[in-house]
């Protein structure tokens, strides 16, 4: 009986031990979610599907986009109606060229956070490819199931001043590492905004959500379903493709 | 005629669509409807409505080559409609048909195009072809017969070199005789050589203007530029002199600013030199020369409520500083279905008897009702 009593508390011990060494760290769980979503280069075709309010028929805008790490993008809008509407962001800096316009015009900074095509996005968001553990500090808050996947349950907090989402939760899927559902929220502590994934890619090696709904939290029943189509991921990009003369052509 | 044979060929691409992958077509249908109202007791209405069909053609045959062409039908419902840009009640007008070739860090356009070269909101001195309506939301604009080349220096610096073998300004405003150049304006009607060199100092995109008529002798330096410093900031300066001509020299300058996530000001100044200071002589301007404006010194403000919804809403104001007069109005966009738009807007004309703003002119309230349906 001794004997029973002493192996399993050997076995409490060492598993215990085991979970303390092998468990990752927030950072370890932020890095491993970078890795998966973070890009050199990406192409993709984009569908937005935006519902606001009681309207039965949501807006349906389609798109074909380009970036490069965390400054260069471009996005040339391809439905009826906005068709000919490009977007170029360089660093801080954004430029739109609009269905009739001949100029490409140059956005005020401070825009960046206004919504884009009147979607749930900000121009920011949808340009986002920065590093999460570059901008926030991260601790483990817990657990949890979201969508089927088990998940690490994160508190982001802002380790840099100029930052539009002060805090962050985030779910991390404990074996694919995709963030399956972010919270952001205001400096006050408001919720912003929610983002769930509802479709994972596995491309080159890496888990790459395809499939993201974001919910406007400050708005009853609005939220803009982005799908990304025909991904092209780490692929040479022509740096032509980041300049005036694309957006003119 | 030749229009005539244009729409038939721009008819035949939009009918065989399915066969030619490349080509897409765009347009829009505006409906617009204003109503003034003249007086205080005994308020005269006045209609005035216009149809707009714009059938817009864009053609890629190859990576590099792009011709692209907009074709535009104007139904004034009345005669002596200010927003018609033709005395005749009907017309169709090309504004557009040119094709580009771009290949590598250049980009060469010919035929009938549109330089936007202006950067401000409401007064841009330096949009020399496009009519300036500071308070009438039109859609699109015919351009100008010439020939443009375009050197890209870097990815956001470039250098633009113009010809308009014969620069036509009547479109731009049709209800003045431009035989001859004006003094006051420096209107062009002549051949047009222009450079354009556009310079990128992080945050700040810089634009120098030269612009030579060859015929009448007048010369026009500018200088535009647009970027952020906390705010958005920009301003235009315009200043041209001739052999014929009393230099001139306009500027406007403005700002921007989003705030409390949902709000979004911005504030505009515009000084001409070529305006009078005296409203008695306005009517000596208005006969002599195009001008949208004929006072010295305005300021605009706009009010605008982010709400990302369909709904956008605001208010404006535009005010001549030296008459005292001014324009208010609020202003409200409804997106009714997809790419279809009502919008609504109530001008409130203030301003004593001979004032540019004064209600003798076009009433003491004008209504616009507009119906725009992309597609």
């Amino acid at each position: 009986m001794k004997k029973c009593i002493v192996s399993l508390l050997t076995i409490i011990f060492v598993s215990f031990l085991a979970q303390n060494i092998f468990a990752l760290t927030p950072e370890e769980i932020l890095n491993k979610v970078d890795d998966n979503e973070v890009f050199d280069t990406i192409k993709y075709s984009g569908v937005m599907t935006i519902k606001k309010g009681s309207r039965r028929r949501p807006r349906v805008k389609t798109f074909q986009a380009v970036a490069r790490g965390k400054d260069k993008a471009y996005i040339e809008f391809t439905n009826p109606g906005d068709r000919g509407t490009k977007y170029l962001k360089l660093g801080d800096e954004l430029w739109i060229k609009g269905t009739y316009a001949e100029r490409a015009d140059k956005i005020s900074g401070h825009k960046l956070r206004d919504s884009m095509m009147g979607s749930d996005y900000s121009y920011e968001d949808t340009m986002d490819n920065e590093k999460l553990v570059d901008r926030y500090k991260a601790t483990i808050a817990g657990a949890e199931k979201v969508s089927g996947h088990d998940c690490y349950e994160l508190d982001l907090e802002a380790k840099v001043k100029e930052i539009t989402y002060a805090r962050l939760k985030i779910w991390v899927d404990k074996e694919q590492f995709v963030a399956m559902k972010i919270q952001y929220f205001a400096l006050s502590g408001m919720l912003l905004k929610e983002m769930t994934v509802d479709k994972v890619k596995k491309i080159n090696e890496r888990y790459f959500p395809i499939k993201v709904r974001m919910v406007n939290k400050q708005r009853k029943d609005s939220y803009t379903l982005f799908e990304m189509k025909s991904i092209v991921l780490d692929e040479p990009v022509s740096e032509s493709m980041f300049s005036k003369q694309q957006l003119e052509k | 005629m030749k229009v005539k044979c244009i729409f038939i060929i721009l008819f035949c691409f939009f009918i065989t669509y399915d066969l030619h992958p490349e080509i897409f077509w765009d347009g829009n249908f505006y409906e617009q409807a204003l109503l003034s109202f003249k007086g205080n007791k005994n308020i005269r209405m006045t209609y005035m409505g216009l149809s707009i069909l714009d059938l817009k053609l864009d053609t890629r045959p190859s990576e590099l080559v792009r011709v692209k062409s907009e074709l535009e039908y104007a139904l004034a419902h009345q005669k002596d409609n200010p927003l018609l840009v033709s005395e005749n009640l009907e017309s169709l007008a090309l504004n557009t048909l040119n094709a580009s070739i771009t290949p590598e860090d250049f980009k060469f356009t010919i035929g009938r195009f549109l330089p936007a070269w202006g950067k401000a909101k409401i007064f841009r001195p330096l949009d020399l072809f496009i009519p300036q309506t500071y308070f009438l939301n039109m859609l699109s604009f015919r351009g100008i017969d010439g020939i443009s080349a375009k050197y890209y220096v870097s990815d956001l610096s470039s250098v633009e070199l113009l010809a308009i073998p014969s620069m036509d300004v009547r479109h731009i405003m049709p209800s003045i005789d431009l035989s001859s150049n004006s003094s006051f304006s420096n209107a062009i009607d002549h051949t047009v050589v222009a450079a354009n060199i556009e310079i990128h100092i992080t945050p700040f995109d810089n634009n120098l203007i030269l612009l030579h008529d060859a015929s009448s002798g007048n010369n026009l330096f500018g200088f535009t530029f647009k970027g952020d410093a906390i705010i958005g900031l920009w301003s235009e300066l315009f200043y041209s002199l001739g052999k014929n001509s009393e230099k001139n020299f306009r500027a406007s300058v403005g700002a921007d600013w989003s705030f409390a996530k949902y709000y979004f000001l911005a504030i505009e100044y515009f000084y001409d030199e070529s305006g009078t200071s005296d409203h008695t002589k306005y009517s000596r301007l208005m006969a002599s020369v195009p001008r949208m404006t004929f006072g010295r010194q305005y300021l605009m403000f706009d009010f605008n409520i982010l709400n990302y919804t369909e709904l956008n809403f605001g208010i404006t104001y535009l005010g001549n500083l030296l008459d005292a007069s001014f324009v208010l109005f609020p202003y409200f966009r409804y997106e009714m279905l997809a790419n279809c738009f009502l919008g609504l807007s109530l001008y409130h004309f203030n301003g004593r008897a001979g004032r540019e703003f004064s209600p003798d002119l076009l009433g003491n309230y004008i209504l616009n009702t507009y119906l725009l349906v992309r597609f």
